[in-house]
């Protein structure tokens, strides 16, 4: 990985949307202000409530006023002004931008001063919204991904020679629910890749996804190995325990051991296995305390 | 009807909706909190409308190669939600209304919808 420090305006694509776009098409319009008169101490609870670290006080006409931030919240507890109002302490020669600013300029802020956040008002000087690296960040990651999504379009489709090899070996631990899926979504980009039928793509990625979530959820953690041969793809599912009690019932539709915290995410209906059998074009399964071990297969068409 | 048909319901607000994404058809919708019925699913195109808020939910839709997502019941979606559902290529939408109020609503302005629910 390069030691070079990224810098977007070096790139053409960012550097023209950093251009295109204004500070009035990333910020956020969900504004949690106060007026003068609130005392810090309210003004405290707001931030905890909304979880924001800045709140901008305004007049009845939404003129930007001043603003409060978390470490003027710690200084009045520290000092005990806790419950004084807010105009006696708000910072009043706010740094705020423009709605109409390109976001250039935003990003120019952000480098050039230390806040976190900035307030956004139009031509009126009304207040109409917040801007946070975080708006930036996610505002450019989502128009990057329509760029690239309307280059993929353009191009023409992209078939992989049949002897393409692919293996790869997932670790997944016990109650892991956040890494759950990632065998799945890698086995469905390299179907996707190889111009595989979205079938064929589904019915993969589906007894991935089932199998990766079994062992997430009923067992103390195991592996997921998928390998494509040839004309065949396998998933090879190995767990270590506590295995299936009455594994002629886990394959009846509906039957489930499964508690709350598994139900709370979606799953525990039943439907794990008897799905995987379904898509698959062999499946085999075994179990005992040591571990459960389930291998399918996928015909390639 | 195509996704972008949902960016005009006022009662849908729009999270994340690419170019591409806004022409793509609509051909079924899947309403419920199980993702393994979810997982049932051997349609293409379809809308996936839950009040489960979660990256599993995200997750299975991709899966199953949805083409949007709408989050139902007032659920607040994270950034990283909302990340996860553009690098997914999913269109993800959010409305204060349960899931029955959403379904019987779009099966009156699309009726030609109301043939595909499962």
């Amino acid at each position: 990985m390069s030691d070079t420090k990224f810098n977007p305006t070096e790139s053409l694509v960012v550097r023209e949307l950093i251009t295109r776009l204004r500070v009035s098409n990333v910020m956020s319009t969900q504004i949690h202000s106060v007026f003068p008169t609130e005392s810090l101490r309210n003004i405290q609870h707001l931030m905890k409530e909304k979880q924001v670290s800045g709140v901008p006080v305004i007049d009845e006409a939404w003129h930007l006023l001043g603003i409060i931030t978390v470490d003027d919240i710690i200084a009045a507890l520290d000092k005990n002004y806790i419950e004084e109002p807010a105009r006696d302490h708000m910072t009043t020669d706010v740094i705020s931008l423009n709605d109409n600013y390109p976001l250039a300029v935003a990003i120019s802020h952000f480098e050039k001063y230390s806040f976190r956040r900035y307030p956004v008002i139009n031509d009126k000087n009304k207040l109409v919204g917040l801007i946070t690296g975080r708006d930036i960040l996610s505002s450019l990651l989502f128009e990057i991904n329509n760029e690239v999504d309307k280059l993929e379009e353009l191009l023409p489709e992209r078939r992989v020679t049949s002897t393409e090899f692919f293996y790869k070996k997932f670790h997944i631990e016990k109650r892991d629910m956040k890494t759950a899926g990632k065998a799945s979504s890698e086995v469905k980009k390299f179907c996707k890749r190889s111009n595989f039928s979205r079938k064929f793509t589904r019915r993969v990625g589906v007894a991935a996804f089932e199998l990766e979530i079994n062992i997430v959820v009923h067992s103390h953690g195991g592996s997921i190995t998928i390998m494509r041969e040839n004309d065949f793809i396998k998933i090879i599912a190995k767990d270590k325990g506590p295995g299936i009690g009455d594994l002629n019932k886990a394959m009846e539709e509906g039957y489930s051991t499964a508690n709350e915290w598994v139900r709370s995410y979606g799953f525990g209906a039943g439907m794990g296995l008897p799905n995987i059998r379904r898509v698959s074009d062999s499946f085999h399964i075994t179990s005992s305390e040591k571990g459960t071990n389930v291998t399918v297969t996928f015909n390639i068409d | 009807m195509i996704v972008n048909d949902l960016s005009s319901v006022k009662e849908i607000s729009t999270c994340t909706l690419n170019d591409v994404l806004r022409g793509e058809d609509i051909d079924g919708v899947v309403v419920t909190e199980l993702m393994s019925d979810v997982l049932t699913i051997d349609y293409d195109n379809i809308l996936f409308i839950t009040s489960l808020c979660s990256f599993q939910a995200i997750t299975t839709a991709d899966i199953i190669g949805a083409v949007g997502v709408i989050i139902t019941s007032g659920k607040e979606i994270s950034d990283e939600i909302r990340a996860m559902a553009v690098e997914r290529k999913l269109a993800l939408f959010t409305t204060d209304l349960r899931n029955f109020e959403i379904s019987a609503l779009l099966c009156r302005r699309f009726p030609e919808l109301a043939r595909e629910w499962v």
